[in-house]
C-alpha cells in the first residue's frame, strides 16, 4: 500500500485516526494510508493532506463518521476512516 | 459559434433544476448528490437558434470514480460551451471542479447558483472579482426560480473568447486547492452567524444515538403511513366514487347496448360475476383492465411520490444512508444504496437505473439483484393492499415479511458468494432545505404522467393478453405444462401459471388474476410473493439486461428464479406446518 505524500512533521501524541476524533474536536489530516484512486477521490472532495476537518457526529459501531471540510459535511465509511490520519488541534 | 452547452458541476448544486429552466424539459431534481445519473438532452433558443443542452451528471473531478461520473467525463471530452453550476453555498469545495475545466482550456461560463441561499447563510461573494481571478464569466443564478438566468444565457457567447485568453495548465488538485485559498481570501466574506434550526437538526440527524436512529425508524414509519393514508384517502374519498357512480353505470349500459355476450363484449367487459359487473374480477379492457389501473393503483403512485417526493427534497436521504450503512454493508453494498432500493419500492425501473450511483460492477449486481427479487413495486404492493388486505392483515404482514427476509438473506449470500469486497461509503452530506413547492410539483405531476404513459398500454395488453389466453384455450396448455411443477413446489393449483406468466407484462394485472382464482389465505400468500419474486415485469427486464450486460442480466435473473421457487417452497412449508389455510 503506497502513502499519500506531503505529510509535515507531525506532534505524534496528538495524532488519531479520523474515527477516534471525539465528536465536535477538530483537526488536520497528516497522512491517507491507500492508494492513487482513494486519495484522488478524497482530494477532490477536499480531503487532503493539510485539509481541516470536524467530527460532526459520533458513531455506532462500525458507522460511518461524519466530518465537515472546507464548509461541507461528509459521510466517510468506517473502513476509509481508519485509514485517516489526523492531527487534533489544541483545546482552547 | 456554439455547437452546444454542457451543464456541468459538483452533485447537488442543481444543474437540473438549470437544465429545466433553460429549455422547458422536465427532469427529476432532488437534494440529494447523483439524481441525474444519465444525461437529459433539451435546447435552448440563442439568438434566433436552438443550441442542444445536455444536463450532465454532477461530478467531483474529472477522474471518474463511477458510471454516473464516467459519463460526465466522457461528456465533457466531447467538446462544447460549458455552463459551470457551483453552489454559492459552498464555494470553496466546488471551485476546484472549476480550476479544473478551466486548466483544460475549455469554454467555461460560472453559474454562481444558489446565491439566495448563500446571502441568507451569510456567505457575500463578489462575483465580478471572482470573475476577474477565473478570468471568465461569472453570473449570480438561483435556478429554482429562474432568477440570474436571463444573464447567464446572455453572457454565454463571451465564454469561448475567454477560454482561449485564459489557455491551458497543468497542475495537481494540490496547487489547484492552494489556488482556490488565495481566490477565497478575495472574493469571499463569511458573516459570523449562529446555528441555524436546520443546520442543528442536520446535526442531530446524523448522530446515530441518542437522536439519529429514533429518527430514522420515525421517518420510515411516518413515510409508510402518509402513502397508505393518502392513498386510501385518494380511493375512498375520489377514486371509489367516480368508478361506482360514474363509470360503472356507464360500463352497464355498454354492456346492455352490446347484448350482454359475444366477443367484444367479453374482451371490452369480460364476464360477470353473479349476473353483475365486478370492476375487480369480470376481466374486461374497459372494467378490470381500467379500475386496476386508475382505481386502485395510480392512487397510491400519487400518495407514493407525494412522500417520496418531500424526502428527495429536503435533504434527508443522504442522512438516511448514513444510519443504514452497517445494515447494508452485511448485504455487501453501502448505506447509499437506500436510495435506489426505495425507488424501487415504487418503481423497479428508476430504482435498477439509480444503481449507477453505486460504484462497483459487484455493488451494481447486487443492488439490481436485490431489487428486482425483494422489492416489489407500488403497482404490486396497491394490489396486496387492496386485495390480500381483504382477506386479513396478517396476510399482508406475512408477505412483507418474507420479502424483507429473502432481501436480508439473498444479500448476505451474495455477498458472501460474489468476489471481491463491498467499497466503503463516501458521500457528502447536503444541508436540510425546504422543498421548493412548486418544483416539487411539477417532478410529482411529471412521475404520474409517466406513470400513466407507460403503465396503460401495459396493463391494458396484460388484460387483453389474458383474455386470449382463456378465449384461445392456451390457458389450459400453460396449466398443464406448468401445474406439476407449481403444485410441487409451492401447492398451487395449475391455473395459477397464467397470473404468473401476465406478470411478466403487469405485476398490479397479475395480483387481481390471483385473487379471481379461489385460492385460499396460504397459497395466496405463497403465489403473491413467487410472483413478486419470479420474473420482473417486461420493462424492468429490458433496463436490467442494458444496466448489468448480458452476462449479468442472466447471472441476476438465475438467481431470481432459484431465489423464488427457495423461499415460495419455504414459506408454503412453513404455512402449513403453522396450519394456515
Amino acid at each position: 500500500m503506497q502513502n499519500c505524500k506531503g505529510a509535515p512533521k507531525p506532534n505524534a501524541d496528538r495524532l488519531v485516526l479520523l474515527n477516534e476524533l471525539q465528536p465536535g474536536r477538530a483537526g488536520v489530516i497528516i497522512e491517507i494510508i491507500g492508494g492513487r484512486g482513494i486519495c484522488n477521490k478524497l482530494q477532490a472532495m477536499g480531503l487532503y493532506i493539510g485539509s481541516r476537518v470536524r467530527r460532526v457526529a459520533g458513531a455506532l459501531g462500525r458507522g460511518p463518521v461524519v466530518v465537515e471540510a472546507h464548509g461541507a459535511q461528509f459521510a466517510v465509511g468506517f473502513g476509509m476512516a481508519n485509514k485517516i490520519i489526523v492531527e487534533t488541534e489544541n483545546d482552547k | 459559434m456554439i455547437s452546444r452547452i454542457l451543464l456541468v458541476g459538483n452533485p447537488n448544486v442543481g444543474k437540473s433544476a438549470m437544465f429545466h429552466r433553460l429549455t422547458g424539459v422536465h427532469v427529476v431534481c432532488s437534494n440529494y448528490p447523483g439524481t441525474t445519473v444519465e444525461y437529459t438532452e433539451g435546447a435552448l433558443n440563442l439568438g434566433g437558434e436552438r443550441i442542444p443542452v445536455i444536463d450532465v451528471p454532477g461530478t467531483y473531478s474529472l477522474m471518474p470514480s463511477s458510471k454516473g461520473e464516467e459519463v460526465a467525463t466522457r461528456m465533457i471530452s466531447n467538446g462544447g460551451a460549458i455552463i459551470n453550476v457551483v453552489d454559492s453555498t459552498n464555494l470553496e469545495r466546488n471551485l476546484l471542479l472549476t480550476l479544473n475545466l478551466l486548466d483544460r482550456g475549455l469554454p467555461v461560463i460560472v453559474a454562481l447558483n444558489m446565491w439566495d441561499d448563500a446571502a441568507h447563510r451569510g456567505i457575500r461573494i463578489d462575483a465580478s472579482a471572482l470573475s476577474k481571478e477565473l478570468m471568465v464569466p461569472v453570473v449570480p443564478t438561483v435556478a429554482v426560480t429562474g432568477e440570474g438566468v436571463k444573464d447567464l444565457v446572455a453572457r454565454l457567447p463571451d465564454a469561448v473568447p475567454a477560454a482561449a485568453e485564459r489557455g491551458r495548465r497543468d497542475r495537481t488538485d494540490e496547487e489547484r486547492w492552494a489556488e482556490i485559498g488565495r481566490i477565497l481570501a478575495k472574493v469571499q466574506l463569511l458573516e459570523h452567524r449562529h446555528h441555524t434550526f436546520a443546520e442543528w437538526l442536520g446535526d442531530l440527524s446524523v448522530q446515530p444515538l441518542p437522536a439519529g436512529i429514533p429518527i430514522a425508524v420515525f421517518v420510515l414509519a411516518a413515510t409508510f403511513a402518509v402513502v397508505r393514508f393518502v392513498g386510501e384517502g385518494l380511493i375512498a374519498l375520489v377514486f371509489d366514487p367516480f368508478f361506482e357512480g360514474a363509470w360503472l353505470p356507464m360500463m352497464e349500459r355498454l354492456d346492455g347496448a352490446l347484448g350482454g355476450e359475444g366477443l367484444l363484449h367479453s374482451l371490452l367487459i369480460g364476464h360477470k360475476i353473479g349476473g353483475v359487473i365486478d370492476l375487480r374480477q369480470s376481466f374486461g379492457l374497459l372494467t378490470t383492465g381500467v379500475y386496476v389501473e386508475f382505481g386502485m393503483v395510480l392512487p397510491y403512485i400519487v400518495a407514493f411520490y407525494l412522500a417520496v417526493g418531500i424526502l428527495e427534497d429536503s435533504g434527508y436521504l443522504p442522512r438516511l444512508a448514513v444510519m443504514l450503512d452497517s445494515v447494508f454493508h452485511r448485504i455487501g453494498l453501502h448505506g447509499w444504496a437506500i436510495i435506489p432500493s426505495l425507488l424501487g419500492l415504487g418503481c423497479n425501473v428508476p430504482g435498477i437505473l439509480a444503481t449507477r450511483m453505486l460504484e462497483s460492477e459487484r455493488e451494481r449486481l447486487i443492488a439490481a439483484t436485490l431489487i428486482s427479487t425483494a422489492i416489489p413495486c407500488v403497482s404490486m404492493q396497491a394490489m396486496i393492499w387492496g386485495l390480500v388486505g381483504a382477506r386479513g392483515v396478517h396476510c399482508v404482514v406475512l408477505i412483507y415479511a418474507s420479502m424483507l427476509l429473502a432481501w436480508l438473506v439473498l444479500g448476505r449470500l451474495l455477498n458472501m458468494l460474489l468476489k471481491g469486497r463491498s467499497p466503503e461509503l463516501l458521500m457528502e452530506i447536503p444541508p436540510y432545505r425546504f422543498p421548493p413547492l412548486r418544483a416539487a410539483a411539477e417532478k410529482l405531476m411529471m412521475r404520474i404522467v409517466q406513470f400513466v404513459r407507460e403503465a396503460t398500454p401495459l396493463v391494458l395488453g396484460g388484460v387483453l393478453l389474458a383474455n386470449i389466453l382463456t378465449i384461445t384455450g392456451a390457458f389450459e396448455l400453460a396449466a398443464v405444462a406448468f401445474g406439476p411443477l407449481l403444485s410441487a413446489i409451492w401447492d398451487l393449483p395449475p391455473d395459477a401459471a397464467v397470473p404468473l406468466m401476465v406478470g411478466i407484462l403487469r405485476k398490479d394485472v397479475a395480483v387481481g388474476m390471483l385473487d379471481a382464482l379461489g385460492l385460499n389465505d396460504a397459497q395466496m400468500v405463497v403465489a403473491t410473493v413467487a410472483l413478486a419474486m419470479t420474473f420482473p415485469c417486461a420493462a424492468s427486464f429490458v433496463v436490467m439486461l442494458r444496466e448489468l450486460g448480458w452476462k449479468g442480466f442472466l447471472k441476476s435473473v438465475g438467481i431470481m428464479i432459484a431465489t423464488a421457487m427457495c423461499a415460495g417452497a419455504a414459506l408454503n412449508f412453513s404455512l402449513k406446518a403453522a396450519g394456515m389455510q
